[in-house]
């Protein structure tokens, strides 16, 4: 401890400075993860290869049979996805801590209060009916934006009593609707032409085989808005995650913060399933895997489930890539994979987060 | 700094839990709220910062009333420490003490120096220094309501609201806290109003004192006016004699048992008939 410097400031400076490292760490971790996947493929490249491509305008490597197109295959085909995969992961792992802290429950995830299965049946809608708002590229996400926000405010109005909107209420009320939208998405099935119907599982497996530059402008925006809102809202989603009296007392306007956290949410949700369907474990586990690994402080918290987020599933989509050629769905093997590591970790930490 | 509640009610759905309360309040004094469980002095404590709103009445804070604040402003005039504290998040002493400056600022404000120095001295002022990087839910009850209190401190506020402060704590950690308590409305000036059913600590720490029964208030004054036999036997259905102790240089309170047929009557036999409790029992089944 350095001279004229109390405990509690070295504490407070040593806190900061940590923050500070672990947000850089993690973005260096995840710039390092995208270049080594964006290396793997049908066609391998080192990674001084994808380096030169991506940055230094370089076009042909060598590969088995001579001079390859490495340009095109790195930004036509691998970067965009990659890329993809790196905004969802974060998008529904952003969303997931900021559920958690929302509605102080570990069991908490984007699908709990039924944003995500809302957004999914918009998305079935326009891909077996037809029907969206709008037409063209746009169909799908713009149907499950709408579905987002509709399910996120029918949820807070069947919770609101008349001494406010309890956290309680809101979570089952989330769950009774989320129910009623997966109904709903599975009548849509149930009738579905033969040839729709495969698009339509496919695409509820939870997959970002599909994705290019066109679903990455439709993401984009919406993912780093609603990031970027739960980022700023994060010390007051830490005195909200102690309650809402608490927060009251500590000077929270806990309503509209709530709303304004809960949208972000949705924006981000939205975004995320609009392209990539239904990925589960994501919003659940990332989240609890950097909480065991930080603490519970939402500062921190957020932007490092932000990078790992998007760390998990870009690894997770080259796994998928390896695979399959094309890619398994990478719902199948967060769940799979996800899970058994999700109990190893939580079997292995001794100190319980959720008393 | 001027504290006005007046006519204020409030309820659930279901008859009235504070039914037109009114008081004055001023710094410096240290006022407690006393009465049976159920008797709404935690509802009437809500309504003062605005937790709950109140179905009429008004409370003002030197003529300002608290019901057109935001909520950042009332919570630079008044800190508040409610009774259960479930712990859902572990986070670190620190940080929970510096979620007190979080009225001080605005949206985009980071902490500062100027914030650390207040957090400091709230924690130095409840003796949580040494737990500053410890998780919040390793500590004892007692040492987590002092950090709860310093959270409040930090807040810089005029006035405490403390419900039941003490119910968790040990004999000793009881004097501790209202000695602190006594001392923050001297050294800081401070209002502090402390909801508790503590008759012996409200005897000896309080300047003033509400009793309250059925939410309404039964009588409020000067504590040496308000706790006598017969308010006691009335409102809490038990056999007590107050005294001045010049040992504590204030109230004692000494409970004989519990109060049964006419206190007046057992008030001049002076014995308390400590067998009988049918009289607690009925006003029990009012509740």
């Amino acid at each position: 401890m350095p001279s004229g410097e109390s405990q509690i400031e070295s504490i407070f400076r040593r806190n900061n400075k940590r923050k500070a490292v672990v947000i850089s760490a993690s973005v260096l971790i995840l710039f390092i993860t995208i270049l080594v996947a964006i290396s793997i493929g049908n066609v391998s490249m080192s990674l001084g290869e994808v380096i030169d491509v991506l940055f230094f305008g370089r076009t042909y490597v060598d590969g088995a049979n001579g001079q390859i197109n490495a340009h095109n295959v790195v930004f036509n085909l691998r970067l965009p996805r990659v890329l993809c995969a790196a905004f969802i992961g974060a998008a529904l792992a952003i969303a997931g801590a900021a559920m958690q802290g929302l509605f102080r429950n570990p069991m908490a995830s984007p699908s709990v209060i039924g944003i995500s299965n809302g957004a999914a049946f918009g998305a079935c809608v326009s891909m077996v009916l037809g029907f969206s708002l709008v037409s063209g590229a746009f169909a799908i996400p713009a149907m499950s934006f709408v579905f987002a926000f509709i399910t996120l405010f029918l949820v807070y109005f069947m919770a609101r009593t008349k001494l406010g909107v309890p956290v309680t209420m809101l979570l089952l009320s989330g769950i009774a609707i989320g129910a009623f939208f997966s109904g709903l998405v599975s009548l849509l099935q149930y009738i579905a032409p033969e040839q729709q119907l495969g698009g339509v599982v496919f695409w509820l497996m939870g997959s970002i085989a599909s994705c290019g530059w066109n679903e990455l402008k439709i993401i984009i925006l919406p993912i780093i808005i609603g990031s970027m809102i739960l980022i700023i809202l994060s010390r007051d989603l830490n005195l909200l995650s102690l309650g809402d009296d608490q927060a009251k007392n500590l000077g929270v306007n806990v309503e509209r913060t709530r709303i304004m956290i809960l949208c972000a949410t949705a924006l981000v949700v939205a975004g995320a399933v609009s392209v990539s369907g239904v990925i589960g474990f994501v919003g659940l586990i990332v989240p609890h895997i950097f909480r065991m690994l930080l603490g519970p402080d939402h500062r921190l918290l957020l932007p490092a489930s932000l990078a790992g987020g998007a760390i998990f599933l870009v690894i997770i989509d080259t796994i998928s890539r390896m695979i399959v050629t094309g890619g398994l769905p990478v719902g199948i093997i967060t769940a799979l994979l996800g899970a058994p590591f999700f109990l190893y970790i939580l079997r292995t930490r001794k100190k319980e987060v959720w008393g | 700094m001027k504290l006005s509640v007046s006519s204020v009610s409030f309820s659930y759905g279901d008859g009235m839990a504070v039914d037109g309360v009114s008081f004055d309040a001023e710094n410096g004094e240290v006022i407690g709220i006393i009465g049976q469980n159920g008797c709404g002095k935690t509802t009437l404590l809500k309504c003062v910062n605005s937790l709950l709103r109140p179905v009429s009445g008004t409370v003002m804070i030197d003529e300002k009333d608290v019901l057109s604040m935001p909520r950042r402003e009332i919570a630079r005039n008044i800190g508040a420490v409610s009774q259960s504290t479930t712990i859902v998040f572990p986070y670190n002493v620190l940080d929970m003490v510096m979620m007190g400056r979080y009225p001080a600022k605005a949206s985009f404000e980071a902490y500062n120096d100027n914030d650390l120095n207040i957090v400091q001295r709230s924690m130095a002022e409840t003796g949580v220094e040494e737990f500053a990087d410890r998780a919040i839910d390793e500590l004892s009850g007692g040492e987590r309501q002092r950090v709860l209190i310093a959270r409040a401190l930090a807040q810089e506020p005029n006035i405490l609201l403390l419900d039941e402060p003490t119910l968790h704590l040990d004999i000793n950690h009881q004097f501790d806290l209202m000695e602190l308590v006594k001392k923050l409305a001297a050294e800081r000036n401070m209002m502090i109003i402390v909801v508790t059913h503590d008759i012996v600590l409200a005897a000896r720490f309080c300047d003033r004192l509400i009793m309250m029964e059925r939410g309404k208030i039964v009588t409020s004054g000067r504590t040496e006016d308000v706790l006598t036999s017969e308010n006691l036997a009335r409102v809490f259905g038990i056999d007590a004699r107050i005294s001045y102790d010049e040992r504590i240089n204030g109230l004692n309170v000494f409970i004989v048992g519990k109060a049964g047929g006419d206190p007046k009557a057992d008030r001049e036999t002076g014995k308390g008939n400590g067998t009988d409790g049918r009289g607690t029992a009925a006003r029990n089944e009012d509740e």
